[in-house]
């Protein structure tokens, strides 16, 4: 049982992991796709 | 066919190998339909212009998934008088329950088809690749579906258990599917590739471990295998909000937008996780204590811990200005400072239930 116990907590650690890595990917993409709206805003106020 | 030719079974021994039987050839005809899905999409840059539109990627990934759920429905409908005719089936259980297993077990087999034929669509040999990847991930479905299908033609098993199995398989892996289809481009695709099926097939041998090799527990009896997924649960909402913690710590030090994308990132985790353990202990302590929640330490503590962090996502999400981020992050370091108190709540509190 113990052992099933701590594959499990493995398991869940693992996925854990993955969730925040893929929704830290896209959370990062967000920030570029942001500032680049920015920089364009920018140079649209410039001319 | 060529089987039924071969070896002439009787109908006795039809009922017994047809489940097998019946959900290889529907396997074999889905990979040859899946391989195609998104074929299409990568003449003249169709699967870019998608990628640049405003839809998300999880909504183009389920439409996907339900056209081609559909049509494999359709082909399924085609076979299954062949299988009745050349092996003279007739179903000792209820039919309604061949209905269930086969919706089930073809949407296991069409969501993972799906997102393997997504994720392996740009590489070589494509059409190798999706059966390598998808037919060890669908093994645990593959079996709860032969195994209900022979339940239900021969009457001798109840097929509640694997019906019950594929549920919640169908519920977890479109989940995963759903998140990570969010990731579909750039250099990270190559480690999606690797690390969403290693976790998945991880994830299913331990659920194999915890719903049927591990022993009944003798008080609690099988309720108690709630735990295998309530303890690590809490563990990994625990692991988030520190990350989330250092990470916010981080931000006000360094300002590193990069920081601030983890602890987001984090919480929000932390919050799913956290909600399955709010979820999970109840479900544990109604057979258990015989009643559903009582306003224990432990609990208390819990169940504010998960609030705080949803305070915190609603902050991030709703704040106007341009201080939001270091509101949040100021605000994510008070609200780490309950974690340790759930963590000792049962040492601190004597009114906890769980001391007891």
């Amino acid at each position: 049982m113990l052992h099933v116990f701590l594959i499990n907590l493995v398991a869940f650690t693992v996925l854990g992991i993955l969730f925040v890595w893929l929704r830290y990917q896209l959370q990062m993409q967000e920030q570029a796709l942001e500032s680049a709206h920015a920089q364009l805003a920018l140079k649209g106020v410039s001319r | 066919m060529i089987f039924s030719f071969a070896f002439n079974p009787t109908a006795e021994e039809s009922r017994r190998i047809a489940g097998g039987l019946i959900w290889v050839a529907f396997l074999f005809a889905a990979v040859v339909a899946l391989n195609q899905t998104w074929a299409r999409e990568l003449r003249n840059q169709v699967l870019d212009a998608y990628r640049v539109s405003p839809a998300p990627p999880n909504a183009l990934f389920l439409a996907k998934t339900v056209g081609n759920f559909l049509f494999v429905v359709v082909l399924e409908i085609l076979m299954a008088p062949l299988f009745v005719v050349f092996y003279e089936l007739r179903s000792v259980g209820p039919v309604w329950q061949l209905l269930v297993v086969a919706l089930l077990g073809t949407w296991a087999l069409v969501v993972n088809g799906t997102f393997f034929a997504g994720l392996s669509i740009r590489t070589r040999n494509r059409e190798i690749m999706l059966p390598l990847l998808l037919f060890p991930i669908t093994i645990p479905a593959l079996l709860a579906m032969v195994d209900a299908t022979t339940s239900v033609l021969t009457g001798e098993a109840s097929p509640d258990f694997w019906i019950k199995l594929l549920a919640v398989y169908d519920i977890v892996f479109t989940a995963l599917a759903c998140c990570s289809s969010k990731v579909c481009s750039t250099r990270n695709e190559k480690l999606a590739l690797i690390s969403v099926p290693i976790t998945v097939a991880l994830l299913a041998y331990t659920s194999y471990l915890a719903l049927i090799v591990a022993p009944t527990e003798q008080t609690m009896g099988d309720v108690q295998r709630i735990f295998y997924y309530h303890v690590p649960s809490g563990w990994v909402a625990g692991l988030c909000f520190f990350i989330n913690f250092v990470a916010s710590a981080l931000y006000l030090w360094k300002r590193s937008p990069a920081s601030d994308a983890l602890a987001a990132a984090s919480a929000e985790v932390g919050v799913v996780f956290c909600a399955v353990l709010l979820i999970t202990g109840p479900l544990w302590a109604r057979p258990v204590w015989g009643i559903w929640w009582t306003w224990d330490a432990r609990l208390t503590t819990t169940l504010v811990l998960w609030l705080i962090y949803v305070s915190y996502l609603v902050l991030r999400r709703f704040a106007a200005g341009g201080q939001t981020q270091v509101l949040a992050a100021a605000f994510a370091i008070f609200g780490f400072a309950d974690v340790p108190i759930v963590y000792m709540s049962i040492r601190w509190f004597r009114t906890s239930i769980l001391r007891r």
